[in-house]
């Protein structure tokens, strides 16, 4: 090709813009004409065409079907004999979308923000849910005629009213003014942290069930014997979200309402910080080799293979593997409300919830299924069929119940857990960073790297920081 | 004459559509994040690069990872060379065997590969365990923060040395055979060979693979997450981890994609030094 016969820039640059342009104006174009107007302009064409002689009446139009976005796993799987049950009641179609825990946050916010409609369920981890709250990404309950059930444990419904209540730490700045409603419920999951001992050990020590956490570093001491790879205590102790949710019972029994004051200043340093990280981390010397990084399974596997003799399991995590027929603690463990500090003995609560997208096209089939879910009706085919625990109390409380293999262990246990008002984790939108560099310190506390002193210092500066830059405090 | 010289304009246009679609466009689209907070809540121009230099977190993560790409990166290379170097000068049989056998890391997901080291590191249910046998101390090489970074490095290094021989074996293939043979007969030793008549040869494809491990591991994660997730403490938080617990946790979507930019002009200015060196952008 001769130099002539060279495309020129000029060319060329007329050619790729008006691409670039014919792209971006076509892109606009179907962003522009949504696909629920296309759908109307289509039946009104329709009708145009045959309206000469007068239709017959249309049959009446099936109930639209609804859409889940749920979990995977075994805590998500208790929920498909209720959709089956619902979906034989009504008639209506359910669609159950189930993802892993990371994609399932990822795509929750993600479709929320392009205010996606296919969904008309969404199940989210509650320390994401008061960024769905606070965006108003849920439909408040309310609209619905939504009206308290005092059957339902309190600590269930709290975690899906925005702002939350007053027990349940600070509320973000720019929620304080707002009316408090009821954006979802907390469902699958936990519920708690449970404290777990081996009775049978206790008995061959001589020692009786820890009233205090001075009891649990007794026991841990008495128990330890590494030689035999038997260790007197264990918890979750990889960074961010598991020491941060395994720890802070600890922080509130000794007298840390939580880590930060009513207006987000950070207090974790003060003297009962200090006291009760030193005695988290008092009870952690007797803890097996390599729990830095322990994750749910870790810890499972040490109840699992009968090398432990306590530790704070949650209990929807492992239950099913630490009592059943493999483990060699089934049977001997006794599962109770985590025990007391010298200011108050209560445990943290953590589940996924379940809420109403406000994009949704079908609310209120949408709500008929939660409706559902939360009746006695419902509760009885989740708990029974899906063997998991319920979310009403009078169900815990029927000896034909609470004796099930599968809920049997827990009980009275979680219900002593619900009594005690369990706290969940901070409730703002910024957590999910706070955590990393509160469980980062707390992590590296475990390590034996820094004191605990110098651990809740340092933390406190940078979550300070975090704080402000995000407008919390100034 | 003139309809020739359009037939040329679609392997143009649709290259730079596709360039613009794939690469300028979420490029264009971070830098504009990053002037908000959150996702796109607020404007706060170049507040999040200013924050940015300020936060603990974010100096750490640097430090982390050009920690982590240097051990890694220099180790990749000199590994995979003395591998190359001795597979193609040794005279072992079935060579092609052990080429498979060196590239097998390199097939394994890293995230599954992080799990498979959390695992062997691990010291009660790991093979470092066999130490207490013979009543030595067993390590926790990924719960000791002086020790996780090195070895997090390490299950890099296993992945990736394998790109590195593969990439230099070939190079080295490609060595005039007679030239090597004339040394041999001139009474060079393999040692020689390979230091005076190979290492020369492969000054291109060295750097090549020195520019792409190095933006690679700039930006590791999965192995990362899957073995420690940042820990202990904040000992093996890369500025990627760094940016996925900011953007996809707390969704800070804006702070995080600061991070990035500030990742991308690392790249940058290592790339176009590196590609400088190569004589890739000279005129």
């Amino acid at each position: 090709m001769t130099e002539k016969e060279n495309v020129d820039r000029r060319t060329w640059l007329k050619v790729t813009g008006g691409a670039v342009a014919g792209l971006v104006v076509g892109g606009a174009l179907g962003y522009v004409a949504k696909p629920a107007e296309i759908r109307t302009v289509t039946s009104t064409v329709t009708q145009t065409v045959t309206g000469t002689a007068p239709p017959p009446p249309p049959p009446p139009p099936p109930a639209k079907p609804i859409k889940i976005l749920g979990f995977t796993g075994a805590l998500g799987d208790a929920l498909v004999p209720v959709v089956n049950a619902f979906q034989k009641k009504t008639g209506t179609t359910i669609d159950y979308v189930r993802l892993g825990y990371d994609e399932l946050a990822e795509k929750g916010a993600s479709l929320m923000t392009v205010k996606d409609t296919s969904f008309d369920i969404i199940c989210q981890d509650d320390p994401f849910t008061p960024k769905f709250y606070e965006a108003g990404w849920f439909e408040p309950w309310e609209n619905f005629g939504w009206k308290r059930d005092l059957d339902l444990f309190d600590g269930l419904v709290d975690l899906g009213t925005w702002p939350t209540p007053e027990y349940m730490g600070p509320v973000p700045p720019g929620a304080r003014e707002k009316t408090p409603k009821q954006y979802a419920i907390g469902w699958g999951g936990g519920p708690c942290v449970n404290y777990a001992v081996r009775t049978d050990k206790l008995q061959e020590l001589g020692l009786g069930e820890p009233k205090t956490w001075d009891d649990v570093e007794e026991i841990a001491k008495a128990a330890h014997n590494p030689s035999k790879s038997f260790y007197g205590w264990v918890n979750r102790g990889t960074k961010g979200d598991p020491i941060s949710f395994d720890t802070f019972p600890i922080f509130w029994d000794y007298g840390l309402e939580s880590i930060f004051d009513k207006t987000w200043h950070v207090i974790c340093d003060r003297p009962e910080g200090v006291a009760a990280l030193e005695k988290y981390l008092a009870i952690a010397k007797y803890s097996p080799p390599g729990m830095v990084n322990y994750g749910a399974t870790e810890q499972g596997l040490e109840f699992v293979q009968g090398r432990v003799m306590q530790g704070l399991p949650v209990p929807g995590d492992v239950i099913s593997d630490v009592e059943g027929p493999n483990s060699k603690s089934a049977g001997k463990l006794k599962w109770m409300l985590p025990p007391a500090g010298p200011a108050r003995r209560v445990s943290i609560i953590g589940l996924f919830c379940m809420g109403i997208s406000t994009y949704s096209q079908n609310k209120q089939a949408a709500w008929e299924f939660i409706d559902y879910f939360l009746s006695k009706q419902g509760q009885t085919v989740y708990t029974t069929e899906g063997k998991t625990w319920p979310l009403r109390r009078s169900m815990w409380m029927d000896p034909a119940f609470n004796s099930q293999p599968w809920v049997k262990p827990l009980y009275p246990g979680s219900v002593e857990m619900f009594d005690a008002h369990p706290q969940p984790y901070p409730r703002t939108t910024l957590w999910l960073s706070l955590v990393n560099i509160w469980g980062g310190y707390l992590n590296l506390a475990l390590t034996g790297e820094i004191s605990a002193r110098e651990a809740l210092s340092k933390a406190k500066v940078e979550l300070e920081q975090e704080l402000k830059r995000a407008g919390y405090i100034k | 004459m003139k309809a020739e010289r359009y037939v040329v304009i679609p392997f143009i246009v649709l290259p730079t559509i596709f360039l613009v679609v794939i690469s300028v466009y979420p490029l264009a689209y971070s830098l504009f994040l990053s002037l908000f907070r959150g996702l796109l809540d607020q404007f706060i121009g170049l507040k999040n690069y200013a924050d940015m230099l300020a936060d603990r977190r974010f100096h750490d993560a640097v430090y982390v990872t050009l920690a982590f790409t240097t051990i890694t990166v220099g180790l990749e290379v000199l590994l995979g060379l003395l591998l190359a170097g001795s597979l193609i000068l040794s005279s072992v049989e079935r060579k092609s065997w052990w080429q498979t056998v060196y590239i097998v890391p390199m097939a394994i997901p890293p995230v599954v590969s992080g799990v498979i080291w959390k695992i062997l590191y691990h010291p009660s249910f790991g093979p470092l365990n066999l130490l207490a046998l013979i009543r030595m101390p067993v390590p926790d090489p990924l719960g000791q923060p002086s020790l996780a970074l090195l070895a997090v490095s390490l299950i890099n290094i296993w992945m990736w040395t394998p790109f590195a021989f593969l990439v230099f074996y070939s190079g080295i293939g490609a060595v005039r055979q007679e030239i090597i043979e004339s040394a041999l007969i001139d009474g060079a030793s393999k040692v020689q060979i390979f230091r005076s008549i190979v290492l020369p040869s492969l000054r291109t494809l060295i750097l090549v693979v020195i520019f792409w491990r190095f933006t690679a591991n700039l930006t590791a994660f999965d192995e990362i997450m899957g073995s420690t997730e940042g820990g202990p403490g904040f000992t093996t938080t890369t500025l990627t981890m760094f940016a996925y617990w900011i953007g996809f946790k707390s969704w800070d979507l804006g702070y995080a994609a600061s991070a990035a930019v500030y990742l991308l002009l690392v790249v940058a200015v290592v790339g176009s030094s590196l590609f400088g060196r190569l004589g890739i952008v000279r005129e």
